[in-house]
């Protein structure tokens, strides 16, 4: 695993440019590391829904600042961690069990529309967590990977 | 990446193929030409996936409605051609057994 340390600082202010500057980090934090097509594709999709949630509540559609940044952690040979965390200057979020998203067990008899997101972001990442902070929240993403075998 | 939709009727059946990424941005579109199929004049309703790369939350709960519908009036809701990465999104959501998923 090719170990890299990325620090980026974004400026969300729509919708699109947002999501491809995230997109963006994320290819850059995975550059070298050999992850096959699912891994890559959950990083991409984690931080495509919390930048959504972001954007949606915390900035209420309007855009705003959002601090990037990204590292990998681990030992050579061994499943290693990308950790990301993002930082919004958005209001703060006291009690973040109300974004814990929709119960997946119900989902079966009561499939509903609103909360997958959150529930994704929960299975897709080693640790998910919030902190509130003075001025807005911080998210720390960590993400448990697995080099595909480079024989195949 | 832009969305591309065809909708295609027979009968009392439709079929819908969907081409691009399923976001936040392109879900609403999607989300506009699949609501006027939840009629109970339409019977079956298959939605072609094989040229979508990539779908978040938002597509997701897009085709929830198409899922509450067909309970709703007693039709079939399909999703066929599931790229490895969408099936596996669907897969982490736990909604791959509540759906009816083909090939």
């Amino acid at each position: 695993m090719n170990i890299q340390k990325s620090n980026f600082h974004l400026h969300l202010t729509g919708c699109k440019e947002g999501l491809e500057a995230l997109q963006h980090l994320a290819d850059q934090a995975c550059e070298g590391a050999c992850l096959d097509a699912i891994q890559i594709n959950r990083i991409a999709l984690a931080l495509d829904e919390l930048f959504a949630n972001i954007h949606a509540h915390g900035y209420a559609g309007q855009g705003g600042d959002i601090d990037c940044s990204a590292k990998w952690t681990g030992q050579e040979g061994k499943p290693c961690l990308l950790e990301i965390k993002l930082r919004d200057y958005a209001p703060t979020i006291q009690d973040i069990k109300a974004c814990k998203g929709v119960d997946p067990e119900t989902l079966k008899d009561h499939p509903v529309t609103g909360g997958l997101g959150m529930h994704l972001i929960y299975a897709i990442t080693e640790t998910f967590e919030h902190t509130p902070l003075q001025d807005g929240n911080q998210w720390r993403l960590v993400f448990n990977l697995k080099e595909k075998d480079k024989k195949s | 990446m832009s969305l591309h939709i065809e909708i295609e009727h027979a009968g009392k059946a439709a079929s819908v193929t969907v081409q691009g990424d399923v976001t936040i941005q392109t879900s609403p579109e999607l989300r506009n030409e699949l609501q006027p199929l939840f009629t109970s004049d339409v019977e079956v309703i298959k939605i072609k996936l094989d040229g979508v790369g990539f779908m978040d939350s938002s597509g997701i709960a897009t085709l929830v409605e198409g899922l509450q519908w067909s309970k709703r009036v007693g039709g079939r809701f399909v999703l066929l051609g599931l790229s490895e990465t969408v099936r596996d999104v669907f897969e982490l959501a736990k909604l791959d057994t509540i759906f009816e998923i083909e090939g």
